[in-house]
């Protein structure tokens, strides 16, 4: 049966209706879709068991079965990136898929690029979930993976954007819907953070240097960070919010006015706040003080999504009693909301002062991520499931059930952190009344939030067991129904010669019409803010005042650095004393932008589970590093850091040494031509055995000049001594007030 | 520190200059168009369910999720329109 399409005086705003022309008859790919929605469900199974796996090793070390593939620092980006990219990246495609082939009214572009984005995109997991615990890691935060697989990541991500511009270019309906712009907005984006930060220099196949050092690093991290939170975690599920939301409620979203200005305020303002990760770091001020206004900003457009999303519930709340997909949905909306007052409040620098580096920002994180992210995607599931079977829920108690036990987790996950974050703060602050510290041991902190911990894995361990009940109910679903491998839909084709409305309403609709146009403009909204905030610190010689006594590593440090990196220490330890007296006191100095020139990547951290390390140089003896590494307990009872025999026993790789140098000088690092045919390896070799002369001095007897725990002793006596200052503790007590 | 204040003046004039545009832009936008763009998620066009959603109160009231036919719960073959209401131009 064809159908005329008839012009309807209520869309004559504009919107052409394809009057007149005969309609095509066309089909939905469901297939795909179900893909994505299973490895979804899948991939969050791996991702939030590893992020209960490493939060229970935080108060039982031994968890690790003492095998170095599964320790902390080696398993938390097997977690951040299975959680961020296999979990929301395989969701977010899971309801791009389904809505932009429906919002277009035309199939997906290519079934071939589809399915090559289905296959790419898993393997690529895969090959994070091989390569990350054997220590093939950048140690850059939710960049981790090696060159490699930073490829195969940009081929992937091309061929999705080529699939998503391809179906809106042979779309039916002309005009963009907002979730298509957000949409746009995360694929463009998210390649221009991709390629920026992935700019290394190899050094093998599974290792290689940042092109960037210091400061600059710090900074193009951070800008990549936060915008992965932006457009990888937020604008996709914005998006995902503006099609599943009004279309589970059966109603329009509550302003599309509001919904044009907050996503242009969104992505222009987002891209500014990378800076708040580095306060009062030795970032310069300038950077730091722009990303805390712009953060602050922020507030206003992130709540006029949560604002478009709830509002346009109103006078429909009784539905929430029935549908727990809605129940899902606002939860997650309200959680962007706390999570995006919490943000901007933390990128206060006053508030941050306290808060960095403490499990503040873990419970921040985790109200995005498993209110935001996790409500979200379970939402689409449950609502998506039904329609691609061609039946009903199988369970909605069991939904609900989910809901609650979901709910709960997430309160017994951030609430804990809340504590053991402020906790942590004010503890490392505390003065006595004579001026001394009054913990001056970093592990009285530890120890004092260890119960923090364990209701943080109660909590963790609720919100899996929810998932769990989410899969069961789903898998039920499925084999209750029949799949629909494809939709059938009519709709006519555009027309040729489009004629623009004149007149002052013109504007966006212009824009909408023109997705080509629509997406240079938006690449260029979001350039602006890295583009001002990085190139000075490139072209400004005073952003990073050079240190005349700040020397390369030497080559023995270079491989003590890399094992630094492989084991992941970074996740525990930071090395970037803050400018407070409670910093200089604990660690000594504080650190100078000028002291990080060489290091490529930098390792200023974002956590202090352990404690700051960047002046730990001629702190201890030698023997005290290898005692340390051996056993943690053995010098500082009650640690909860890893066992680390393996550094003692393992051969100490020089081979790759000529590698690794050559690959840094191409970066930046002065080393001298030919260093790495010689001269390189006997001075690594007269550095090792000093090492093993202090260690035998030290009653470590049996140390040979070879081992891996060499290089990481001579790295860790070499941090934060070229300045040459030693850390103070105070000779007479300090009457005044500090913080 | 000169030159990096230069920055930050073209970052506030750009920033404003951007934001009054927009809103200038978004205050002018018609309201038929608005309404028309709102209505978009709730249209897709697959066969069997109503291209377009109903416009007044008591039809929101009564409308019923779309499920295709031959699902659990469908009691129409037909497959271009609800049970027992007629295709007319207001509901297409």
């Amino acid at each position: 049966m064809s159908v005329t399409a008839i012009e309807n005086p209520d869309l004559r705003g504009g919107r052409e209706s394809g009057t007149g022309a005969a309609v095509e008859t066309f089909k939905y790919d469901n297939r795909i879709v179900r893909a994505f929605a299973i490895a979804t469900c899948i991939w969050g199974l791996v991702g939030m068991s590893a992020g209960l796996l490493i939060a229970v090793q935080l108060f039982f070390p031994a968890a690790n079965l003492n095998l170095q593939f599964i320790t902390f620092g080696r398993l938390r980006p097997v977690h951040t990136n299975a959680v961020i990219f296999a979990f929301v990246g395989n969701g977010m495609f899971m309801g791009i898929y389904y809505s932009l082939q429906r919002l277009c009214k035309a199939r997906l572009f290519s079934d071939g690029l589809s399915w090559f984005h289905f296959w790419g995109w898993q393997a690529i997991i895969v090959s994070a979930a091989i390569t990350l615990p054997l220590g093939f890691t950048t140690s850059k935060e939710y960049a981790e993976l090696e060159w490699p697989i930073k490829i195969a990541i940009a081929v992937v991500w091309v061929v999705f954007t080529i699939n998503l511009i391809g179906t809106i270019l042979k779309r039916r309906e002309r005009h963009m819907y907002v979730a298509i712009w957000f949409y746009l907005a995360t694929a463009l984006t998210v390649a221009v953070l991709h390629v920026t930060n992935s700019m290394t220099m190899p050094a093998g196949w599974f290792k290689s240097y940042s092109m960037y050092a210091g400061v600059q690093d710090a900074l193009v991290q951070w800008w990549y960070g936060h915008n992965a939170v932006a457009f990888f975690l937020t604008t996709p599920y914005l998006g995902l919010m503006y099609y599943f939301l009004p279309k589970a409620a059966n109603r329009p979203i509550f302003s599309y006015r509001l919904s044009i200005i907050h996503f242009w305020a969104l992505i222009f303002v987002y891209i500014w706040a990378g800076p708040h990760h580095l306060l009062y770091t030795a970032l310069p001020d300038w950077a730091q003080s722009l990303g805390m206004v712009f953060s602050i900003m922020l507030i206003a457009p992130s709540w006029g999504g949560m604002l478009n999303g709830l509002l346009t519930l109103r006078g429909a709340w009784d539905k929430l009693r029935t549908e727990p997909m809605l129940k899902f949905m606002v939860v997650a909306v309200t959680a962007y909301g706390m999570a995006t007052l919490e943000g901007p409040t933390l990128a206060i620098k006053t508030v941050n002062s306290l808060s960095h580096y403490t499990d503040w920002t873990i419970a921040h994180v985790h109200t995005g991520a498993l209110g935001w992210n996790g409500f979200l995607t379970f939402s689409v599931l449950y609502w998506l499931f039904p329609r691609l079977y061609n039946t009903q829920l199988w369970s909605t108690k069991l939904a609900n059930w989910h809901f609650w036990i979901a709910l709960l987790g997430m309160m017994f996950y951030v609430i804990p952190m809340y504590i053991a974050g402020v906790t942590e703060g004010l503890m490392w602050k505390q003065f006595t009344s004579d001026g001394f510290l009054q913990y001056p041991n970093f592990l009285e902190t530890v120890v004092q939030i260890l119960p923090m911990y364990r209701l943080r894995a109660i909590g963790g361990t609720l919100f899996l067991s929810g998932f769990i009940l989410m899969l069961v109910n789903l898998y039920r679903t499925a084999k209750s129904g029949v799949f629909v491998p494809e939709t059938t839909a009519q709709a006519a084709p555009l027309a040729r010669a489009f004629k623009p409305d004149r007149g002052p309403h013109a504007g966006h609709r212009w824009l909408e019409a023109r997705p080509l146009t629509f997406t240079v403009l938006s690449v260029l909204a979001i350039l602006i803010g890295g583009l001002v905030e990085i190139i000075p610190m490139y072209v400004i010689k005073q952003n990073v005042p050079t240190i005349s006594s700040v020397k390369p590593y030497t080559p023995l440090e270079v491989l003590g650095r890399d094992i630094y990196i492989r084991e992941g220490c970074l996740a525990c330890h930071s090395q970037m004393v803050r400018p407070f007296r409670s910093e200089t006191e604990r660690y000594g100095e504080y650190s100078k932008a000028g002291e990080f020139v060489y290091d490529h990547p930098f390792l200023w951290g974002s956590k202090r589970i352990g404690p700051d390390l960047h002046r730990v140089g001629g702190k201890y003896p030698d023997a005290w590093h290898y005692n340390h590494m051996e056993n943690p307990r053995s010098t500082s009872p009650g640690s909860i850091m890893p066992n680390y025999p393996w550094l003692l026993s393992q051969k100490l790789d020089v081979t790759s040494l000529p590698a690794r140098l050559q690959a840094l000088r191409r970066v930046g690092v002065p080393y001298p031509e030919g260093f790495e045919n010689g001269p390189a390896q006997k001075d690594l070799a007269a550095q090792a055995e000093k090492v093993v002369q202090n260690l035998k001095t030290g009653s470590v007897p049996h140390a040979e000049t070879n081992r891996e725990i060499i290089a990481v002793i001579a790295y860790l006596q070499r941090l934060g001594t070229d300045i040459k200052s030693e850390p103070v503790a105070p000779a007479a007590p300090l009457k005044t007030a500090s913080n | 520190m000169e030159g990096v204040d230069l920055y930050g003046i073209i970052s506030i004039c750009l920033f404003f200059g951007f934001f009054i545009a927009m809103l200038v832009w978004a205050a002018r936008l018609k309201t038929t168009y608005i309404n028309s763009m709102q209505e978009l998620p709730l249209e897709d066009a697959s066969i069997g369910c109503p291209p377009s959603r109903a416009s007044s109160d008591a039809d929101r009231a009564n409308a019923r999720p779309c499920v295709l036919p031959g699902a659990a719960g469908a009691t129409n073959s037909s497959p271009n329109s609800e049970p027992g209401r007629p295709l007319t131009s207001s509901n297409l």
